[in-house]
Protein backbone atom coordinates (compact mmCIF):
# COMPACT_ATOMS: atom_id res chain seq x y z
CA UNK A 1 0.00 0.00 0.00
CA UNK A 2 1.15 3.02 -0.97
CA UNK A 3 1.44 6.29 1.38
CA UNK A 4 -0.30 9.85 0.42
CA UNK A 5 2.27 12.21 1.05
CA UNK A 6 -0.75 15.28 2.21
CA UNK A 7 -1.70 18.02 0.58
CA UNK A 8 0.15 21.22 1.36
CA UNK A 9 -2.00 23.84 3.03
CA UNK A 10 -2.70 26.74 0.95
CA UNK A 11 -0.75 29.68 3.23
CA UNK A 12 -1.24 32.41 0.46
CA UNK A 13 -5.12 31.71 0.81
CA UNK A 14 -4.98 31.33 4.77
CA UNK A 15 -2.96 34.97 5.32
CA UNK A 16 -5.69 36.49 2.67
CA UNK A 17 -8.15 35.37 5.03
CA UNK A 18 -6.24 36.64 7.88
CA UNK A 19 -5.84 39.74 6.06
CA UNK A 20 -9.55 39.86 6.16
CA UNK A 21 -9.72 39.03 9.64
CA UNK A 22 -7.63 42.12 10.45
CA UNK A 23 -9.28 44.13 8.19
CA UNK A 24 -11.33 45.64 11.20
CA UNK A 25 -8.10 46.38 13.42
CA UNK A 26 -7.19 50.17 12.73
CA UNK A 27 -4.00 51.79 14.21
CA UNK A 28 -4.72 53.70 17.60
CA UNK A 29 -1.85 56.45 17.16
CA UNK A 30 -4.26 58.33 14.66
CA UNK A 31 -4.41 61.46 17.32
CA UNK A 32 -0.44 62.08 16.74
CA UNK A 33 -0.18 61.30 13.75
CA UNK A 34 -3.15 63.91 12.98
CA UNK A 35 -1.90 66.21 14.49
CA UNK A 36 1.32 66.25 12.82
CA UNK A 37 -0.49 66.09 9.53
CA UNK A 38 -2.47 69.34 10.32
CA UNK A 39 1.56 70.84 10.65
CA UNK A 40 1.67 70.59 13.85
CA UNK A 41 5.43 71.61 13.77
CA UNK A 42 6.09 71.11 17.95
CA UNK A 43 4.50 67.86 17.67
CA UNK A 44 7.30 66.84 14.61
CA UNK A 45 9.75 68.00 16.48
CA UNK A 46 8.34 65.77 19.72
CA UNK A 47 8.23 63.20 17.61
CA UNK A 48 11.66 63.22 16.16
CA UNK A 49 12.93 63.37 19.73
CA UNK A 50 11.10 60.44 20.92
CA UNK A 51 12.22 58.63 18.04
CA UNK A 52 15.79 59.68 19.21
CA UNK A 53 15.17 59.12 22.96
CA UNK A 54 13.57 55.84 22.11
CA UNK A 55 16.91 54.99 20.32
CA UNK A 56 18.76 56.32 23.74
CA UNK A 57 16.88 54.32 26.18
CA UNK A 58 17.51 51.14 24.78
CA UNK A 59 21.10 51.57 24.11
CA UNK A 60 21.11 52.83 27.80
CA UNK A 61 19.63 49.63 28.69
CA UNK A 62 21.80 47.64 27.37
CA UNK A 63 24.85 49.83 28.72
CA UNK A 64 23.18 49.05 32.36
CA UNK A 65 23.70 45.61 31.64
CA UNK A 66 20.15 44.62 31.97
CA UNK A 67 17.52 45.11 28.59
CA UNK A 68 15.01 43.41 31.39
CA UNK A 69 14.77 47.07 33.67
CA UNK A 70 12.17 49.29 32.65
CA UNK A 71 11.39 51.90 35.37
CA UNK A 72 10.74 55.27 35.34
CA UNK A 73 10.22 57.66 38.20
CA UNK A 74 8.37 60.96 37.87
CA UNK A 75 7.90 61.89 41.57
CA UNK A 76 9.25 59.94 44.52
CA UNK A 77 7.30 60.29 48.01
CA UNK A 78 7.82 63.53 49.37
CA UNK A 79 8.77 63.77 52.73
CA UNK A 80 5.72 64.79 54.31
CA UNK A 81 4.31 61.45 53.28
CA UNK A 82 6.75 59.13 54.19
CA UNK A 83 4.63 55.98 54.48
CA UNK A 84 3.59 57.04 50.89
CA UNK A 85 5.31 54.14 48.37
CA UNK A 86 6.54 55.73 45.51
CA UNK A 87 6.03 53.50 42.44
CA UNK A 88 9.21 51.92 41.68
CA UNK A 89 8.59 49.98 39.34
CA UNK A 90 9.82 46.75 37.93
CA UNK A 91 11.26 44.59 36.88
CA UNK A 92 12.67 41.24 36.03
CA UNK A 93 16.44 41.84 36.56
CA UNK A 94 19.09 39.08 35.60
CA UNK A 95 21.05 37.56 38.91
CA UNK A 96 24.07 38.65 36.41
CA UNK A 97 23.37 42.26 36.68
CA UNK A 98 25.76 44.28 38.52
CA UNK A 99 25.92 47.70 39.37
CA UNK A 100 26.69 48.98 36.36
CA UNK A 101 25.94 52.76 34.64
CA UNK A 102 22.81 53.94 36.27
CA UNK A 103 20.35 53.89 33.82
CA UNK A 104 18.80 57.57 33.08
CA UNK A 105 15.34 57.76 33.43
CA UNK A 106 13.99 60.19 30.75
CA UNK A 107 10.92 62.04 31.87
CA UNK A 108 8.82 65.29 31.52
CA UNK A 109 10.83 66.75 28.20
CA UNK A 110 11.76 64.12 25.97
CA UNK A 111 15.55 64.31 26.69
CA UNK A 112 15.36 65.25 30.60
CA UNK A 113 16.65 62.78 32.63
CA UNK A 114 15.24 63.24 36.36
CA UNK A 115 16.12 60.14 37.80
CA UNK A 116 18.44 57.26 37.43
CA UNK A 117 18.47 53.77 38.00
CA UNK A 118 21.08 51.42 39.09
CA UNK A 119 20.12 48.39 37.78
CA UNK A 120 21.20 45.93 40.27
CA UNK A 121 19.13 42.87 41.54
CA UNK A 122 17.07 45.43 43.90
CA UNK A 123 17.55 48.69 41.14
CA UNK A 124 17.79 51.89 42.77
CA UNK A 125 15.95 55.09 42.09
CA UNK A 126 17.45 58.11 42.12
CA UNK A 127 16.06 61.68 41.24
CA UNK A 128 17.90 64.11 39.99
CA UNK A 129 16.71 66.50 40.61
CA UNK A 130 13.13 68.43 40.38
CA UNK A 131 12.36 67.75 36.88
CA UNK A 132 11.68 71.28 34.88
CA UNK A 133 8.54 72.27 34.12
CA UNK A 134 8.30 74.38 30.98
CA UNK A 135 4.59 74.60 30.57
CA UNK A 136 1.32 75.56 32.91
CA UNK A 137 -0.59 72.14 32.05
CA UNK A 138 2.59 70.17 32.77
CA UNK A 139 2.91 71.72 36.11
CA UNK A 140 -0.85 71.53 37.34
CA UNK A 141 -0.57 67.63 36.01
CA UNK A 142 2.57 67.31 37.66
CA UNK A 143 1.29 68.38 40.95
CA UNK A 144 -1.91 66.54 40.75
CA UNK A 145 0.14 63.20 40.39
CA UNK A 146 2.04 63.78 43.09
CA UNK A 147 -0.99 63.70 45.34
CA UNK A 148 -1.61 60.90 44.26
CA UNK A 149 0.29 59.19 46.89
CA UNK A 150 2.99 61.17 45.78
CA UNK A 151 2.98 58.75 42.61
CA UNK A 152 3.02 59.69 39.12
CA UNK A 153 3.36 56.83 35.86
CA UNK A 154 2.57 57.72 33.35
CA UNK A 155 3.54 56.94 29.73
CA UNK A 156 4.99 59.34 27.23
CA UNK A 157 3.36 58.30 24.08
CA UNK A 158 5.87 57.61 22.14
CA UNK A 159 8.93 58.03 23.73
CA UNK A 160 8.66 54.61 24.22
CA UNK A 161 7.27 52.31 21.65
CA UNK A 162 4.62 49.60 22.38
CA UNK A 163 6.93 47.40 21.36
CA UNK A 164 8.99 48.35 23.98
CA UNK A 165 6.60 48.36 26.35
CA UNK A 166 5.81 44.42 25.63
CA UNK A 167 9.50 44.01 25.85
CA UNK A 168 10.75 45.76 28.31
CA UNK A 169 7.54 46.68 30.27
CA UNK A 170 6.52 46.96 32.91
CA UNK A 171 6.78 50.07 31.69
CA UNK A 172 6.85 53.47 33.29
CA UNK A 173 7.41 56.72 31.62
CA UNK A 174 5.77 60.41 31.80
CA UNK A 175 3.49 62.00 29.25
CA UNK A 176 4.79 65.26 28.46
CA UNK A 177 1.63 66.37 27.59
CA UNK A 178 -0.74 65.87 29.97
CA UNK A 179 -3.16 68.34 30.33
CA UNK A 180 -5.37 69.08 26.89
CA UNK A 181 -4.22 66.00 25.06
CA UNK A 182 -4.09 63.62 28.34
CA UNK A 183 -6.83 61.64 27.41
CA UNK A 184 -5.93 60.05 24.10
CA UNK A 185 -2.56 59.62 25.26
CA UNK A 186 -3.14 57.83 28.01
CA UNK A 187 -6.11 56.21 26.81
CA UNK A 188 -3.58 54.47 23.92
CA UNK A 189 -0.96 53.75 26.94
CA UNK A 190 -3.80 51.99 28.43
CA UNK A 191 -4.48 49.60 25.47
CA UNK A 192 -1.52 49.11 25.13
CA UNK A 193 -0.55 47.88 28.71
CA UNK A 194 -3.80 45.73 28.62
CA UNK A 195 -2.90 44.39 25.09
CA UNK A 196 1.07 43.43 26.94
CA UNK A 197 -1.38 42.12 30.05
CA UNK A 198 -4.37 40.02 28.00
CA UNK A 199 -0.72 38.15 26.09
CA UNK A 200 0.57 37.19 29.07
CA UNK A 201 -2.68 35.74 30.70
CA UNK A 202 -2.71 31.52 29.20
CA UNK A 203 -6.21 30.76 30.87
CA UNK A 204 -8.81 31.05 28.14
CA UNK A 205 -11.35 31.98 30.83
CA UNK A 206 -9.16 35.22 32.07
CA UNK A 207 -8.58 36.23 28.67
CA UNK A 208 -11.64 36.49 27.48
CA UNK A 209 -12.90 38.17 31.01
CA UNK A 210 -10.27 40.85 30.36
CA UNK A 211 -11.14 41.06 26.46
CA UNK A 212 -14.51 41.42 27.30
CA UNK A 213 -13.87 43.86 30.00
CA UNK A 214 -11.67 46.01 27.90
CA UNK A 215 -14.31 45.90 24.87
CA UNK A 216 -17.15 46.75 27.62
CA UNK A 217 -14.94 49.38 28.59
CA UNK A 218 -13.82 50.68 25.32
CA UNK A 219 -17.79 51.29 24.39
CA UNK A 220 -18.06 53.23 27.23
CA UNK A 221 -18.96 51.49 29.93
CA UNK A 222 -16.11 51.19 32.30
CA UNK A 223 -18.29 50.09 35.19
CA UNK A 224 -19.41 47.36 33.90
CA UNK A 225 -16.47 46.13 32.63
CA UNK A 226 -15.00 46.31 36.23
CA UNK A 227 -17.84 44.31 37.53
CA UNK A 228 -17.00 41.73 35.08
CA UNK A 229 -13.23 41.74 36.54
CA UNK A 230 -14.86 41.45 39.80
CA UNK A 231 -16.94 38.47 39.33
CA UNK A 232 -13.53 36.25 37.69
CA UNK A 233 -11.75 38.13 41.14
CA UNK A 234 -14.20 36.31 43.16
CA UNK A 235 -13.41 32.96 41.37
CA UNK A 236 -10.58 33.07 43.40
CA UNK A 237 -8.27 32.88 40.40
CA UNK A 238 -4.24 32.22 40.89
CA UNK A 239 -2.19 35.11 42.22
CA UNK A 240 -0.90 35.17 39.35
CA UNK A 241 -4.25 36.69 37.94
CA UNK A 242 -5.09 38.68 40.65
CA UNK A 243 -2.19 40.77 39.64
CA UNK A 244 -3.30 41.41 36.18
CA UNK A 245 -7.52 41.47 37.08
CA UNK A 246 -7.15 43.17 39.70
CA UNK A 247 -5.05 46.28 38.38
CA UNK A 248 -7.30 46.25 35.34
CA UNK A 249 -9.98 46.74 37.71
CA UNK A 250 -8.81 49.58 39.23
CA UNK A 251 -7.78 51.19 36.19
CA UNK A 252 -11.47 50.60 35.12
CA UNK A 253 -13.36 51.82 38.17
CA UNK A 254 -10.81 54.71 38.56
CA UNK A 255 -12.37 55.64 34.60
CA UNK A 256 -16.01 55.07 35.21
CA UNK A 257 -15.22 57.81 38.67
CA UNK A 258 -14.87 55.26 40.78
CA UNK A 259 -11.90 56.55 42.20
CA UNK A 260 -12.51 55.82 46.24
CA UNK A 261 -13.43 52.25 45.25
CA UNK A 262 -10.12 52.73 42.58
CA UNK A 263 -8.00 54.02 45.33
CA UNK A 264 -9.52 50.86 47.53
CA UNK A 265 -8.49 48.41 45.21
CA UNK A 266 -4.95 49.93 44.66
CA UNK A 267 -4.20 49.78 48.79
CA UNK A 268 -5.86 46.15 49.06
CA UNK A 269 -2.92 45.54 45.56
CA UNK A 270 0.13 47.82 46.19
CA UNK A 271 2.42 45.68 46.80
CA UNK A 272 1.14 43.16 43.78
CA UNK A 273 1.25 46.28 41.65
CA UNK A 274 4.66 47.40 42.59
CA UNK A 275 5.74 44.79 40.59
CA UNK A 276 2.93 44.34 37.79
CA UNK A 277 3.34 45.94 34.69
CA UNK A 278 0.07 47.22 35.21
CA UNK A 279 0.73 49.81 37.24
CA UNK A 280 1.28 51.81 34.81
CA UNK A 281 -2.43 52.09 33.36
CA UNK A 282 -3.88 52.44 37.34
CA UNK A 283 -2.00 55.44 37.56
CA UNK A 284 -2.23 56.78 34.40
CA UNK A 285 -6.32 56.18 35.01
CA UNK A 286 -6.29 57.85 38.05
CA UNK A 287 -4.19 60.95 36.56
CA UNK A 288 -6.26 60.93 33.79
CA UNK A 289 -9.32 61.19 36.61
CA UNK A 290 -7.66 64.21 37.65
CA UNK A 291 -6.81 65.12 34.76
CA UNK A 292 -9.83 65.49 32.55
CA UNK B 1 4.09 76.67 -5.78
CA UNK B 2 2.35 74.35 -2.82
CA UNK B 3 1.50 76.21 -0.24
CA UNK B 4 1.54 75.09 3.56
CA UNK B 5 -2.30 74.29 3.48
CA UNK B 6 -2.09 72.93 0.28
CA UNK B 7 0.84 70.19 1.66
CA UNK B 8 -1.05 69.65 4.38
CA UNK B 9 -4.37 68.59 2.72
CA UNK B 10 -2.58 66.13 0.06
CA UNK B 11 -0.76 64.88 2.80
CA UNK B 12 -3.67 64.50 4.89
CA UNK B 13 -5.39 62.63 1.75
CA UNK B 14 -2.20 60.28 1.67
CA UNK B 15 -2.48 59.91 5.13
CA UNK B 16 -6.10 58.71 4.88
CA UNK B 17 -6.20 56.42 2.00
CA UNK B 18 -3.24 54.47 3.13
CA UNK B 19 -2.77 54.42 6.97
CA UNK B 20 -5.10 51.34 7.40
CA UNK B 21 -3.57 49.59 4.08
CA UNK B 22 -0.08 49.87 5.54
CA UNK B 23 -1.11 48.98 9.33
CA UNK B 24 -2.22 45.62 7.72
CA UNK B 25 0.29 44.83 5.58
CA UNK B 26 2.87 45.47 8.61
CA UNK B 27 0.80 43.73 10.85
CA UNK B 28 0.14 40.65 8.71
CA UNK B 29 4.45 40.72 8.57
CA UNK B 30 4.47 41.08 11.92
CA UNK B 31 3.09 38.12 12.94
CA UNK B 32 -0.61 39.84 14.40
CA UNK B 33 1.26 42.41 16.51
CA UNK B 34 -0.32 45.45 16.71
CA UNK B 35 2.53 47.18 18.78
CA UNK B 36 4.90 46.20 15.69
CA UNK B 37 2.97 47.54 12.85
CA UNK B 38 1.76 50.65 14.68
CA UNK B 39 5.50 51.52 14.94
CA UNK B 40 6.86 50.81 11.94
CA UNK B 41 3.54 52.66 10.30
CA UNK B 42 3.95 55.94 12.53
CA UNK B 43 7.74 56.27 11.52
CA UNK B 44 6.81 55.38 8.37
CA UNK B 45 4.42 58.70 8.13
CA UNK B 46 7.37 60.73 10.57
CA UNK B 47 9.40 60.13 7.53
CA UNK B 48 6.97 61.12 4.81
CA UNK B 49 6.26 64.42 6.79
CA UNK B 50 10.50 65.28 7.13
CA UNK B 51 10.93 64.36 3.71
CA UNK B 52 7.38 65.29 1.97
CA UNK B 53 8.71 68.07 -0.17
CA UNK B 54 11.83 66.28 -1.47
CA UNK B 55 9.27 63.80 -3.05
CA UNK B 56 8.43 63.99 -6.51
CA UNK B 57 4.85 64.99 -7.21
CA UNK B 58 4.11 62.87 -9.85
CA UNK B 59 5.25 59.29 -7.94
CA UNK B 60 2.68 56.91 -6.65
CA UNK B 61 3.43 58.09 -3.78
CA UNK B 62 1.24 55.00 -2.05
CA UNK B 63 3.70 52.79 -3.47
CA UNK B 64 6.14 54.82 -1.71
CA UNK B 65 4.82 54.34 1.73
CA UNK B 66 4.13 50.97 0.98
CA UNK B 67 8.12 50.15 0.20
CA UNK B 68 8.97 52.38 3.59
CA UNK B 69 6.61 50.23 5.27
CA UNK B 70 7.98 46.83 4.09
CA UNK B 71 11.70 48.22 4.67
CA UNK B 72 10.36 49.28 8.11
CA UNK B 73 9.40 45.78 9.06
CA UNK B 74 12.11 44.66 7.68
CA UNK B 75 14.73 46.68 9.91
CA UNK B 76 12.98 45.85 13.25
CA UNK B 77 12.57 42.12 12.39
CA UNK B 78 16.66 42.68 11.76
CA UNK B 79 16.63 44.18 15.38
CA UNK B 80 14.59 41.21 17.08
CA UNK B 81 16.64 38.64 15.50
CA UNK B 82 19.74 40.32 16.98
CA UNK B 83 18.21 40.87 20.18
CA UNK B 84 16.88 36.70 20.16
CA UNK B 85 20.35 35.52 19.18
CA UNK B 86 21.19 33.80 22.27
CA UNK B 87 24.60 35.05 23.03
CA UNK B 88 22.96 38.32 23.47
CA UNK B 89 19.95 37.42 25.00
CA UNK B 90 22.36 35.97 27.42
CA UNK B 91 23.55 39.35 28.02
CA UNK B 92 20.61 41.61 28.04
CA UNK B 93 17.89 39.05 28.98
CA UNK B 94 15.23 37.79 26.91
CA UNK B 95 13.00 38.85 24.66
CA UNK B 96 9.36 38.06 25.27
CA UNK B 97 8.05 35.41 22.42
CA UNK B 98 6.53 37.60 20.00
CA UNK B 99 2.85 36.39 18.94
CA UNK B 100 -0.40 37.99 17.87
CA UNK B 101 -1.72 40.51 20.01
CA UNK B 102 -5.13 39.86 21.94
CA UNK B 103 -7.41 41.40 19.61
CA UNK B 104 -5.70 40.08 16.73
CA UNK B 105 -5.36 36.45 17.78
CA UNK B 106 -9.23 37.21 18.77
CA UNK B 107 -10.15 37.21 15.21
CA UNK B 108 -8.35 34.22 14.18
CA UNK B 109 -9.27 30.77 13.96
CA UNK B 110 -6.79 27.81 14.70
CA UNK B 111 -5.57 27.24 10.80
CA UNK B 112 -4.95 30.79 10.46
CA UNK B 113 -3.06 30.95 13.78
CA UNK B 114 -0.89 28.36 12.26
CA UNK B 115 -0.31 30.53 8.86
CA UNK B 116 0.53 33.51 11.19
CA UNK B 117 2.95 30.90 12.98
CA UNK B 118 4.39 29.65 10.23
CA UNK B 119 5.01 33.16 8.51
CA UNK B 120 7.02 33.49 11.89
CA UNK B 121 9.39 30.52 11.00
CA UNK B 122 10.87 32.63 8.40
CA UNK B 123 13.99 35.09 8.71
CA UNK B 124 12.96 38.67 8.26
CA UNK B 125 13.68 39.33 4.13
CA UNK B 126 12.47 36.01 3.13
CA UNK B 127 9.76 37.44 5.15
CA UNK B 128 8.94 40.37 3.68
CA UNK B 129 9.86 38.91 0.39
CA UNK B 130 7.59 36.53 0.43
CA UNK B 131 4.56 38.54 1.47
CA UNK B 132 5.36 40.89 -1.12
CA UNK B 133 5.46 38.88 -4.04
CA UNK B 134 2.80 36.30 -2.79
CA UNK B 135 0.34 38.42 -1.07
CA UNK B 136 0.95 42.38 -2.06
CA UNK B 137 1.89 40.71 -6.04
CA UNK B 138 4.85 43.73 -5.45
CA UNK B 139 7.00 43.26 -8.70
CA UNK B 140 10.24 41.29 -7.95
CA UNK B 141 12.23 44.89 -8.63
CA UNK B 142 10.31 47.03 -5.54
CA UNK B 143 11.45 43.86 -3.30
CA UNK B 144 15.10 44.35 -4.35
CA UNK B 145 14.92 48.09 -3.57
CA UNK B 146 13.23 47.32 -0.18
CA UNK B 147 15.73 44.77 0.45
CA UNK B 148 18.53 46.48 -1.09
CA UNK B 149 19.73 43.38 -3.21
CA UNK B 150 19.47 42.33 -7.13
CA UNK B 151 17.05 41.29 -8.79
CA UNK B 152 17.75 37.65 -8.62
CA UNK B 153 18.56 37.71 -5.21
CA UNK B 154 14.89 38.63 -4.22
CA UNK B 155 14.28 35.94 -6.16
CA UNK B 156 15.96 33.63 -4.06
CA UNK B 157 14.37 34.84 -0.70
CA UNK B 158 11.25 34.21 -2.17
CA UNK B 159 12.51 30.38 -3.24
CA UNK B 160 14.19 30.13 -0.27
CA UNK B 161 10.55 30.95 1.58
CA UNK B 162 8.33 28.59 0.09
CA UNK B 163 11.31 26.34 0.68
CA UNK B 164 10.88 26.57 4.53
CA UNK B 165 7.52 26.68 4.29
CA UNK B 166 6.99 23.83 1.90
CA UNK B 167 9.18 21.56 4.59
CA UNK B 168 6.39 23.28 7.57
CA UNK B 169 3.01 21.80 5.94
CA UNK B 170 2.24 24.74 3.66
CA UNK B 171 1.93 25.25 -0.06
CA UNK B 172 3.37 28.82 -1.65
CA UNK B 173 0.41 29.16 -3.37
CA UNK B 174 -1.89 27.67 -5.97
CA UNK B 175 0.31 25.98 -8.61
CA UNK B 176 2.93 29.47 -8.96
CA UNK B 177 6.42 30.10 -9.22
CA UNK B 178 8.13 32.54 -8.98
CA UNK B 179 11.07 33.57 -11.71
CA UNK B 180 13.05 36.33 -12.23
CA UNK B 181 12.12 39.49 -14.34
CA UNK B 182 13.24 42.89 -13.28
CA UNK B 183 9.41 44.39 -13.54
CA UNK B 184 7.41 41.65 -12.40
CA UNK B 185 6.70 38.19 -11.07
CA UNK B 186 6.45 35.36 -13.44
CA UNK B 187 4.54 32.71 -12.15
CA UNK B 188 4.11 29.52 -13.92
CA UNK B 189 1.68 27.61 -13.43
Amino acid sequence: MVERTPEPRDLVAELRRVDDAFAQLKPSRRDDLERLIDGDTDELVRQSNRALTRQRLRTAFAMGGSAAIVVALLAVATSSAPSTPAIAVAMTTPATATAAAAVPVLAVAPTTPIATVTPTATPTVTPIATPTVTTSSRAVAIARLQRLQGLAVAREWGTLSSSSLESLSPLVAIDGRLGSTAAGAIDGAMVGVADAVVDRVTDDDVQGALLEARSLSQRGAPADAARVLAALLARAPSPRVVDVVSSEQASLLARSGQVDEACAVWSAHRQRFSSSENAAAVVAALARWQCP
Amino acid sequence: MTTATQRNQQIRALYERERDRLFRAALRVGGGRRAFAEDVVHDVFVKLLTSYESLDDSRDLGGYLYRCTMNGCVSRLRKEAVRNNPLVALLLGSQMAPGPGADARARLNGVQREAIDALGLLPGRERVAFCMVRLDDAPLADVAQVLSCSVPTACKLVQRAEAILGRAGWGASASASVSVSADKVVAHG
